[in-house]
């Protein structure tokens, strides 16, 4: 079978009629002219003065910012395999962790509680860590109350 | 004119240079040679704290070229996402550096075996990726934190009415409760406008900015308000821009008072150009860490 036939199964009409040509990423042709230099969009620390000598700004330089106490610190760069793993739960929140909503209880949290606002114990858990939206427990109660006021009824 | 030419003088260091007594050797015996130098690393000294000790693993303790991949540590894992999350900036930064200082030893290791055609070359590979894994993930859980942060912003609602809110509570609070109220205030202050709890951390090129003119607006005001409320006529509203608000900030509430009120009778209280401002409060906020560090040395 020839390779050809694979191209047949693309994701869209457009990208088969595109084919072969590809862009970057940022959207700018794979194919220039041969004088062009594309670069990575990086250096240029400083310039040419006029007598071709290269004036280095100091503010341009990259710096590279190490902590002071790398090797006093108890982390480590891998995980021990014994140790135990953390499971996330995000309930009631658009876009898990990513939520404004969760973002912004965690700043009010942090104001009314200080900085452990949101300790929870891991062990006792199970290793998972839930975040749920106050709506959500709150929708709970009101369900279970109207269950509940249905129930009597009966 | 003289032209100078050059000539090979040989005519003459030929006769200075002829030798006057035979060749003859020493006598060999007499000779004392020392012990051959063998070339292995242990002939050499190397300083113990040579920075590229670095890209050894056990550091100047290192015995061989590179670790045998037996000796690897295959078995752990990389951070998970759940960990990372649970982790300060400053942690974040210090497991990044440290998976970077092994992943230079690993690349290190990696090209000294290859030259030994050393076998098991994808053992180092493997202890990378996951450590490749680590780096990616650092990234994005920073990225979530950015883009969470982002979109709070957008809650332009809650907050003012979070602040407000604040506002009303900490003025009716009673006598019992302010201590608890004034540190909420300090984490209010510094999560709202990054004002930051201790005077000697900030960075007056880039903390003072709009956002902290904000901040002390609101604190300023939320502070005179109550003092108002338990002393009214002690002080005539509204304060007169920075130059009153600062001390609010600095200084206890009655302090303050006093000292704004010693400021608008000699005179010196006086509405700044939007222009001066900032270098203002960079001045001012320099003078009171170089006051709190001298107090601090007087104390110590």
């Amino acid at each position: 079978m020839k390779a050809s036939q694979v191209l047949s199964f693309q994701k869209t009409a457009t990208a088969l009629l595109r084919n072969p040509w590809q862009k970057y990423k940022d959207g700018t042709s794979w194919y220039r002219n041969k004088h062009f230099y594309k670069g990575t969009g990086s250096s240029g620390y400083g310039r040419l003065n006029s007598a071709g000598v290269y004036i280095i700004d100091w503010s341009k330089v990259r710096t590279y910012v190490v902590p002071s106490d790398l090797q006093s610190e108890g982390l480590k760069a891998l995980v021990s395999p014994t140790a135990p793993q953390i499971y996330q739960q995000y309930v009631g929140y658009q876009d898990g962790v990513k939520s404004a909503e969760l973002a912004w209880k965690n700043v009010v949290d942090f104001i009314e509680y200080g900085q452990n606002y949101n300790d929870q114990d891991l062990e006792a858990n199970d290793y998972k860590e839930e975040f749920i939206n106050p709506k959500v427990i709150k929708s709970e109660q009101v369900d279970l109350e109207g269950s509940e006021s249905i129930i009597k009824k009966d | 004119m003289s032209i100078r030419i050059p000539v090979r003088c040989l005519r003459t260091s030929s006769r200075s240079l002829a030798r006057s007594k035979p060749l003859a050797f020493t006598n060999l015996k007499n000779i004392k040679l020392r012990e051959p130098i063998v070339p292995t690393h242990q002939n050499f000294d190397v300083s113990p704290d040579h920075p590229l000790w670095a890209f050894f693993a056990d550091g100047n303790e290192s015995t061989a070229a590179f670790r045998e991949s037996e000796d690897l540590d295959t078995s752990s894992r990389a951070w998970s996402f759940p960990e990372l999350r649970r982790k300060s900036f400053e942690d974040l930064h210090k497991i990044w550096y440290l998976t970077l200082k092994e992943r230079n030893i690993l690349a290190r290791e990696h090209k000294v075996a290859s030259y030994y055609s050393y076998p098991k070359l994808d053992t180092y590979d493997d202890v990378d990726n996951k450590l490749k894994l680590t780096q990616k993930r650092i990234k994005q859980v920073l990225l979530e934190r950015q883009v969470a942060n982002e979109r709070a912003q957008t809650l332009t609602e809650e907050q003012e009415s979070y602040l407000n809110e604040f506002k009303q509570n900490y003025i009716e609070a009673g006598e019992a409760d302010i201590i608890s109220w004034n540190e909420k205030l300090i984490r209010l202050q510094y999560a709202f406008f990054g004002i930051e709890p201790q005077l000697q951390d900030y960075d007056l090129a880039q903390d003072i900015n709009l956002t902290f003119i904000k901040g002390l607006d609101f604190v300023a005001d939320l502070k005179v308000s109550r003092h108002l409320a338990s002393n009214p006529d002690s002080i005539s509203l509204p304060l007169n821009g920075v130059i009153e608000q600062l001390p609010f900030l600095l200084r206890s509430t009655e302090d303050a008072v006093n000292e704004v009120n010693a400021l608008r009778e000699a005179g010196h209280s006086v509405k700044l150009d939007k222009i001066d401002v900032l270098p203002f409060l960079r001045n001012a906020l320099e003078k009171a860490i170089a006051e709190e560090a001298a107090e601090a040395e007087e104390d110590a």
